[in-house]
């Protein structure tokens, strides 16, 4: 088996550049939304849940449908991205950056939830008659406590996007060099008689990418575990 | 400290509809488990929101429902000491101490330096350790140095030694009285062993099913049959002040002159930690009293005060006899038998009789 060509090589690359794109993007929201929904009580959390979460169950074509509607040329937003800021999403790699952040934000969201929730709320009432504000204890208590979590559910979206196909296929399209990633290119190589090295070597360095990004995200969540189960 | 508590709050099938005032520099609050003790400080913390009602600490309102007033708890600079130490795990010993120096103004109050709450919990030796390498009462003499260090106007402590051994107790406890009176801070303490909250005060809030039923020093509460009830299982001490005259080792007796009356003599176990003049609270458990018609004279008891029956107040687990005595008015329990048997009557001449060996230093 020789190594990969250059096209090969750029969906490699196109693929680690969209799925850190979706870890940077979802991160900040991920943990906000993942704080709320382990420490708020408010009415329609239920509701809000399932929507945030709803791209876990959907097929993921029906997510990438559902983005060409509303982020397309003629879409709700699309429409208003391309006449206010010339920004068009669809069949870009920003937009596959965007179909995979959908498909791979409630997996970190999830992730997030779990962290925080297993911090010890005692602990955080005892640094609020410290005199800690609430953003202080999330930064000083909440968020070192639960961090390995935290960092293993982005991971985890991370890893997500390495494989995300149906959404990205719909919105982004598959174009070689911009929007093709390595899931992409494997299928394209499969439809081509002649290609099942080509297909074969990058579904190695897929699956590499892949064991190699979920095991770190589940010895980190271990270690939050650990971290949270010392009785303090 | 002048706190003002008149609170609401519903949990659940839980009430807690406590009203209070306290004047005093130090107060404890007893009462069963589960009468809304903790939930009452958490309601003072602000960690918790009454339904309704007010609290009002010096003047400031802390929470009035009626004006929607609502100091959050980073705001009201009162410290609580909780029962488990909730130590910050990912910090150090002294991190955790110092957490809540992060106000800059509040530490420039401060009338003590972190070196001298180091010296005063004598917790040098734990500095360098990592908080999982404490035992229990380390913990907690760190929670509470923390909470100290972090200069509050009031100090609440929600039984901070409880779960922990008598001799860590002993440890601890004198600590809390040290502190109380070397740096002056308002202290409510949470405790259901009475012993436990006389070494700091007698000034005691009864809680029963979430309602303050009695707020008076213990003298008073034990003279109203009402608040007597509440104080039931409660191990009665009678508190004297005194001051020590002077020690006699042969004898292996301390002398001690009650203070308020100079003339009477109070002997216990020799005890040559005080120098004499020194003066000190003695509790004699209201259980220890023995009831005598005369003076004995062949008998160990080293403590006989002549008195009269003041009143005899039931309470449904026991009776309690108040003597007017010469060093002022002591509290006998006792059965009913004992009061028949013995014809005691209010006005009747009576000897309170006790050990030496039955005296507490608090």
């Amino acid at each position: 088996m020789s190594s990969l060509t250059p096209s090969e090589w750029s969906a490699v690359w196109l693929s680690l550049k969209v799925a850190l794109s979706v870890a940077l993007v979802s991160a900040v929201p991920a943990v906000l939304l993942g704080w709320f929904f382990a420490r708020k009580e408010f009415r329609g959390k239920l509701l809000l849940e399932s929507l945030v979460h709803a791209p876990l169950v959907i097929p993921p074509v029906v997510t990438g449908y559902l983005l060409l509607v509303t982020f397309g040329r003629n879409g709700f937003i699309g429409k208003r991205l391309l006449e206010w800021a010339d920004i068009r999403l669809v069949f870009t790699w920003q937009g596959a950056v965007l179909a995979s952040a959908i498909v791979a934000f409630p997996l970190a969201v999830r992730s997030v939830r779990l962290a925080i929730s297993m911090v010890d709320q005692r602990l955080e009432e005892a640094a609020r008659t410290l005199g800690y504000p609430p953003l202080r204890v999330f930064l000083k208590i909440t968020l070192p406590l639960a961090w390995p979590g935290i960092l293993g559910g982005i991971l985890l979206a991370f890893s997500r996007s390495l494989g995300e196909f149906g959404a990205t296929i719909t919105f982004a399209g598959n174009v070689a060099g911009s929007t093709q990633t390595l899931p992409l290119a494997i299928y394209s190589a499969l439809q081509v008689p002649g290609e099942e090295t080509a297909a074969m070597r990058m579904v190695i360095v897929s699956l590499v990418l892949c064991f190699a990004s979920l095991l770190i995200s589940e010895l980190l969540t271990r270690r939050t575990k650990r971290k949270l189960d010392r009785k303090i | 400290m002048k706190l003002d508590v008149d609170i609401y709050l519903k949990q659940g099938s839980f009430l807690l509809d406590a009203e209070f005032k306290s004047f005093e520099s130090a107060l404890g609050i007893f009462g069963p488990s589960g009468c809304g003790k903790s939930t009452l400080f958490r309601a003072l913390a602000g960690l918790v929101r009454p339904d309704g009602g007010h609290i009002v600490l010096d003047g400031e309102p802390l929470f009035d429902s009626a004006q929607h007033i609502f100091v959050p708890p980073h705001k009201r600079s009162i410290g609580l000491v909780f029962q488990d130490a909730r130590l910050f795990p990912h910090w150090s010993v002294e991190q955790n101490l110092r957490a809540g120096e992060h106000i800059k103004q509040r530490v420039v109050d401060r009338p003590f330096s972190y070196a001298d709450m180091v010296d005063l919990l004598d917790i040098g030796h734990l500095i360098e350790r990592s908080v999982e390498q404490l035992s229990g009462g380390e913990k907690q003499r760190i929670a509470i140095g923390r909470t100290l260090l972090s200069n509050p106007r009031m100090l609440l402590m929600d039984e901070p030694v409880t779960g922990l051994d008598a001799s860590l107790k002993m440890q601890i406890l004198p600590f809390l009285t040290k502190v109380h009176q070397t740096l002056e801070i308002p202290t409510i303490l949470i405790s259901h062993d009475l012993g436990e909250i006389l070494q700091l005060t007698d000034h005691l809030l009864l809680m029963r099913e979430g309602r303050a039923v009695g707020c008076n020093t213990l003298e008073k509460l034990i003279r109203n049959p009402q608040t007597l009830k509440e104080l039931k299982g409660a191990d009665l001490t009678n508190l004297i002040r005194v001051r020590v005259k002077q020690h006699n080792e042969n004898r292996g007796i301390t002398e001690l002159r009650v203070y308020d009356n100079p003339e009477e003599i109070i002997r216990m176990e020799w005890c040559p930690d005080y120098a004499p003049g020194t003066e000190l609270t003695i509790g004699i458990a209201a259980n220890q009293i023995a009831l005598a018609s005369e003076r004995i004279e062949s008998i160990s008891m080293r403590n006989q005060l002549p008195g009269y029956v003041a009143q005899i107040v039931h309470a449904s687990d026991r009776s309690i006899c108040h003597i007017e005595t010469s060093a002022g008015l002591l509290f006998a329990e006792i059965t009913p038998g004992t009061e028949q048997d013995m014809n005691l009557k209010i006005g009747a001449p009576i000897w309170a009789l006790f050990k030496g060996l039955s005296i507490q230093r608090l």
